[in-house]
């Protein structure tokens, strides 16, 4: 018998069993018994004398109201232990109270709670025995049986598994049913699901570095199992590899979607021995950056401000450190990450390639812990533990670096008269204000200053702060309703001669968003709800600095829009073998007054001398209106246990730009809304894939296609003038792109070896009219060859080398082809291809890192772990991007030098540890 | 500690190398496709008193003769005022030359001007015209100075180091007389003394600082003049020995002409790092009215200009030793340098004659 916590608490959990190896749920926990309590009265019912104490005190107590006796009485208790007070009301009856979980009281019945002190002692004796850890392994666990499924109807068990003592997922856990010799392994979230056949069977689920968990079940109806695994000491040795693994491979509906754990984010060769989101996406297939140093990435053919990149709800604008060497995303505070690939789910919108969805964890609960990380130039720290008892959590993660020490000391005078400094810092909190309400609230705050020589530098920060209220209304509906406030602020200082100056930009955005999911039944769920967002684009702003300054103060106007996604999604399995993810997103986008915009003749062509008139608009008028219609489909056919097709169409649009003429963002990039003149960018996406597990899931495989017509899109004429111009639309020249390709990829796992291999075939190009005379020419980030290959050998348990090779095609470039002569033969002019014309050379980089893990002791309160890592192996001088000299001695020719950001290895070690 | 430092040095290099030229080096890299060939035309006209100068040269792209383009010789040129007026621009060698000086009883030359070229070729008989291009009145320079300075210099192992400088300062209005900004190109020819061994004296002068393009835009500066505006900085050496004079050509460009060298400029400009904006191809004022397939490159401009000069002299830089030093007495005569003959040194700027300006 599993102990049951009240009546209403027995509707809540129906269908949920809860195991806690280790760290029983009913552990006796007096101090909320011996809190003092007030209880004063006449005619006061037992349910309503403990609705008053637990009004008073805040502490959840959970019971029938229709069940308990309704006699009256009148109550003078004050300030008595709260022990005391319970056993006042529920003298006389068949009633007994116990704590749950250390902060909350359940009565229940007498002959129920002795069951429970029973079952209690059962518990204790099993401990003290050493048997197995949690519950009793030889009883037996009845799960549905309050809904047994009907004769022929094979019961589904979902379950989800967790760290007990972090509550993080436990993601590619094997939960094997022995003596069905069936089983799976947990998702991205934990979650697993079976159908099993009525009756009695073992489960043994098993996970590296976590004790085994065995237990036997009787299986009647459908069920839920949460079960958490604590860790312990694993002898590799002995770790079979089940027969099954993750089977989403096959049976995800969703098409173009990759879960990235935190746990490989954490085993890639890191860069300074920091471990980096970025990095890890890379290695996904269809996913690839232009360089080091890049900041961001490209997807499927999708530029860089392409991609929505979400940290919980809030959109984080600037992704990147140190000009683009790190992600702003600490990887410590990361539960999973979603990476949507061109066929987006129908709550994401106003991005035209990707959505990546961070999901931020939540504190620990149960314990107070500290982790934290030290290179030669990043340090980290975390903080997280329970607040209340439990009833809700804590966590600060913070990251830093301090490379001055090491710039100082350089005997070149412009690295020691430089400076590169960053730091995030993100603030979690989350509260159950009830059984049913969940509030979190995340801040976040990150800064990146980085002077070069005393001549210039950036300084650049996001500050955002997001709450979120997740409600369930009843088991099968739940509401979330988040609101984030994000400010983007970057200044480019020149710090000598008579262009001291400022140059400020950013963005200021308000978001509101609703949604509400639901199970309509086992074949069919929704999901439906509204985002509305308010951008504010402060005016480019120039300000002189010190008194050799001759730059005027300048300050463009600012710019207003704001944005409403109306979306509704249906999940819809009408056989096992068919699933259907159906969507629909309505964008209303509306740029807003107050502004000043010039008129144009009806050329089409927006040049100064098409001016026809100068346009002045009210603050808050809708200046322009957009509206998208934009369908989204997921379709998935499973052929049988081990292969599936899967296929998709998106269509996305994008309201907000990242203005940049560089080869990659960087800190002066800005951002420009949608204008009747710049109009937003539009696509179909399209991609189908099969899919094709081996070795019972062991191995998978897939092989995707996809394509994209970017119907609405518009790039920069030569020598755009970005700065401080009102008239953007001056440096914009209009057309289409399309972007087409095929991702393969392999992913593997054996005892001691995880490999995975992904390959993407792609092309992605433009037809922009004045460009290259119109005619179709590749994106700058157009990478025909993709190549990744990861593996991971694991030594023993706490050992292991990691092994990452990487190989790109180059990337096109312009490159000049003659030139002519000015000013007596000293200038040479010189005369370029059209746009895009070369390529640089290809890049291949090898990285290498041999990890000792922590210490799998849990009897251990502080553990600490070392990375050595070497990045870039062999050296290699891979291509940024090439620039051109003239070659003196001939003077026509030119010669290209390759701009190498990191050209050399890149050795470096870090510790990590833990404290709890 | 040695290591240690050497560990600091590698680690910082490293940390600056993310967003600088940390690491160029020289790759090759073919065409796939043979680039189009074409015509480049450079054409000027500079009003002057009493004579107005046009200056035109045209060479085919990619075809070459001694290592330079090759010369589009006895093609006809003409100078074309708007209203009609025009004048032949002849040949003047076989280098692709055309020149002709205009009086201006002749050909008036005045701010507020149109004019383009016309050039006909002889061989394809191609008719290549500019656009006009409207002559702008040039604010007169109210001063050029000097300052002694430190400048960075690139010395072995590529390591900067600061050594002696001069850097010069102008102070000109940056408006029109109807007070729209001006948009100005600065070019320079300076002029100095050397005296050899043989006590010749020569004065060498050649355009200066030309392989930059300086310009500045009246629309975005703060105040409607420069004052002690920042022109460059060289360092200190056999220039500034023996008397040296710096001449500024202050000439007011039209919004195309200054467009067209503000692309150059950032084509010049470019530095290898991840901050540089693309490059792209420069624009042309120039159209083949017979084939508008045929590729035309270069830009012609009408240009106004004010010459402003500045003296340092010996004494004003403390006296800096000779380039050329006497030879010791009985000693073994030094192997022949351009201290045996200042005609050598300079090339074609070297002169036994005084420039017209110098005292």
């Amino acid at each position: 018998m599993l102990p049951l916590v009240g009546q209403n608490a027995q509707r809540m959990i129906r269908s949920c069993i809860t195991f806690l190896l280790v760290l029983p749920l009913f552990l006796d926990a007096q101090d909320v018994l011996l809190r003092p309590v007030d209880v004063v009265g006449t005619d006061l019912t037992p349910a309503q004398a403990l609705t008053a104490i637990s009004e008073q005190q805040k502490i959840p107590i959970y019971f029938d109201a229709a069940a308990l006796p309704f006699d009256r009485r009148t109550y003078t208790l004050q300030q008595v232990p709260l022990r005391q007070a319970l056993t006042e009301i529920l003298r006389g009856t068949s009633w007994r109270f116990y704590t749950y979980r250390a902060n909350s009281v359940v009565i229940t019945s007498e002959a129920q709670f002795n069951e429970l002190e029973a079952y209690k002692n059962q518990f204790y004796d099993a401990l003290n025995n050493r048997l197995q850890r949690g519950t009793d392994p030889n009883s037996v666990i009845v799960v549905g049986a309050e809904e047994p499924s009907p004769a022929g109807v094979t019961p589904t068990i979902v379950g989800r598994l967790a760290d007990a003592l972090t509550a993080e997922p436990i993601i590619g856990a094997t939960v094997f049913w022995t003596d069905l010799s069936d089983g799976t392994v947990t998702d991205s979230r934990g979650i697993w699901e079976m159908k099993v056949p009525k009756g009695e069977h073992q489960l043994l689920v098993q996970y590296i570095g976590y004790a085994d968990f065995q237990r036997n079940f009787d299986i009647k109806g459908d069920g839920f199992l949460d079960m958490q695994l604590r860790q312990e000491a694993t002898d590799l040795e002995t770790v079979i590899v089940l027969a099954e693994a993750n089977d989403l491979n096959v049976t995800e509906t969703q098409a173009g979607v990759s879960n990235i754990s935190v746990r490989r984010i954490e085993e890639l060769p890191s860069l300074l021995g920091e471990a980096d989101l970025v990095r890890a996406i890379l290695t996904d297939a269809g996913v690839s950056s232009i360089g080091e140093g890049a900041s961001g990435f490209n997807v499927r053919g999708g530029a860089v401000d392409q991609n929505l990149i979400l940290q919980g709800e809030s959109i984080l604008l600037n992704p990147s450190h140190a000009l683009g060497f790190y992600s702003a995303i600490n990887p410590e505070v990361i539960r999973e990450v979603s990476l949507y690939k061109t066929i987006l789910p129908a709550e994401y919108g106003g991005r035209l390639s990707s959505v990546l969805a961070v999901d931020l964890r939540e504190g620990s609960r149960e314990t107070f812990r500290t982790r934290g990380g030290l290179s030669f130039v990043t340090a980290k720290l975390s903080v997280e533990g329970p607040i209340n008892e439990g009833d809700g959590s804590f966590l600060i993660g913070w990251r830093g670096n301090y490379s001055d020490w090491v710039l100082r000391e350089v005997n070149v005078p412009e690295v020691r008269n430089s400076s590169a400094n960053f730091y995030d810092l993100n603030l979690l909190f989350d509260y159950d204000l009830s059984k049913n309400d969940q509030l979190s609230v995340a801040a976040y705050a990150a800064q990146d200053a980085f002077i070069y020589n005393n001549d210039f530098g950036f300084n650049y920060g996001t500050q955002s702060i997001e709450g979120n209220w997740l409600r369930t209304i009843n088991k099968d509906w739940q509401s979330d309703l988040s609101l984030v406030y994000n400010r983007y602020r970057s200044d480019r200082e020149e710090l000598g001669g008579v262009d001291n100056g400022t140059l400020r930009t950013g963005l200021t955005y308000t978001k509101l968003k609703g949604k509400l999911n639901g199970t309509i039944s086992k074949e069919l769920s929704t999901q439906v709800g509204l985002e509305a967002i308010l951008y504010e684009v402060p005016g480019q702003e120039q300000l002189p600095l010190g008194e050799t300054s001759t730059l005027p103060t300048i300050q463009l106007e600012d710019e207003r829009g704001r944005e409403f996604g109306l979306f509704g999604e249906a999940d819809w399995s009408p056989t096992e073998a068919l699933s259907f993810r159906l969507g629909l997103r309505l964008n209303a986008y509306q740029y807003l007054g107050e502004r000043t915009l010039r008129a144009y003749d009806d050329s089409g062509i927006y040049a100064v001398e098409n001016v026809t008139d100068t346009l002045n608009f009210r603050a808050g008028e809708a200046i322009q209106n957009y509206f998208t219609f934009e369908p989204r489909l997921s379709v998935r056919y499973q052929l049988s246990d081990e292969q599936s097709v899967r296929g998709g169409y998106s269509r996305t649009s994008q309201f907000i730009n990242q203005i940049f003429n560089t080869d990659t963002p960087t800190p002066q990039s800005q951002y420009q809304l949608s204008t009747p003149y710049v109009k937003p960018f539009l696509a179909h996406n399209f991609s189908l894939g099969y899919f094709r597990n081996f070795k019972r899931n062991r191995w998978q495989t897939s092989v995707e296609g996809f394509y994209r017509a970017i119907d609405q899109l518009w790039d920069y004429r030569d020598f755009a003038v970005l700065n401080l111009n009102p008239y953007i639309e001056t440096e914009l020249l209009e057309g289409q792109g399309r972007a087409y390709g095929a991702e393969l990829s392999v992913k593997g796992r054996t005892t001691h070896l995880d490999a995975q291999v992904t390959y993407t075939w792609s092309r992605t190009e433009r037809q922009i009219a004045g460009i290259n005379r119109a005619a179709w020419f590749p994106a700058n980030f157009d990478q025909t060859h993709n190549l990744n290959v990861l593996l991971k050998y694991r030594i023993d348990g706490k050992q292991s080398l990691t092994a990452n090779f990487v190989f790109l095609t180059g990337r096109p470039t312009t490159a000049p082809i003659a030139a002519y002569n000015t000013n007596g033969g000293a200038l040479s002019i010189p005369v370029y291809t059209n746009r895009n014309a070369l390529r640089i050379p290809n890049t291949h980089r090898l990285d290498l890192s041999y990890k000792i893990g922590k210490s799998r002791n849990t009897e251990k309160r502080f553990k600490g772990s070392w990375e050595i890592t070497v990045y870039n192996v062999y050296g290699r001088r891979n291509p940024f991007s090439v620039f051109y000299n003239q070659n003196f001695r001939t003077t026509r020719d030119f010669v290209a030098n390759r701009l190498s950001v990191l050209g050399s290895i890149v050795p470096a070690i870090s510790y990590n540890f833990e404290f709890q | 500690m040695r290591l240690r430092n050497n560990l600091r040095t590698v680690l910082g290099l490293l940390l600056l190398g993310w967003s600088l030229n940390s690491c160029l080096d020289e790759i090759p890299i073919e065409l796939e496709e043979q680039p189009e060939s074409g015509l480049v035309l450079q054409g000027q006209i500079v009003q002057g008193t009493p004579v107005s100068q046009v200056r035109v040269e045209i060479l085919e792209l990619f075809q070459f003769g001694n290592n330079v383009n090759r010369a589009v010789s006895n093609a006809t040129v003409r100078i074309v005022k708007e209203g009609g007026e025009s004048r032949l621009v002849p040949q003047q060698d076989l280098s692709g030359n055309y020149a002709v000086d205009l009086t201006q009883t002749d050909f008036p030359v005045a701010p507020g001007d149109r004019f383009r070229l016309e050039v006909s070729t002889s061989d394809t008989d191609d008719l290549i015209v500019s656009d006009w291009d409207e002559l702008q009145e040039t604010p007169q320079a109210t001063a050029l100075t000097w300052a002694t300075t430190e400048v960075e210099t690139v010395g072995a192992q590529d390591m900067v180091r600061l050594v002696p400088g001069i850097a010069f300062f102008i102070s000109t209005p940056m408006r029109y007389s109807n007070g729209t900004p001006a948009k100005l190109r600065w070019k320079f020819i300076d002029a100095y003394r050397i005296v050899d061994d043989g006590l010749q004296t020569c004065y060498v002068e050649n355009q200066y600082q030309a392989n930059r393009v300086f310009l500045q835009d009246g629309a975005l500066l703060a105040e409607a003049e420069l004052t002690n505006f920042p022109l460059f900085a060289a360092s200190i050496g056999i220039r500034h020995i023996d008397g040296y004079y710096l001449s500024v050509y202050q000439q007011s460009l039209s919004p195309a002409s200054f467009q067209y060298w503000s692309d150059v400029q950032r084509l010049n400009e470019r530095e290898g790092t991840i901050f540089d904006n693309p490059a792209g191809s420069i624009g042309t004022n120039w159209v083949n009215q017979t084939d508008s397939t045929r590729i035309v490159h270069g830009f012609f401009s009408a240009v106004a200009q004010d010459v402003i000069r500045v003296f340092v002299s010996r004494e004003d830089m403390g006296g800096l030793p000779y380039y050329c030093p006497l030879p010791p007495p009985n000693g073994f005569a030094p192997a022949p340098t351009v201290c045996d003959d200042c005609l050598l040194y300079g090339g074609t700027g070297s002169s036994l004659n005084k420039p017209h300006y110098w005292p």
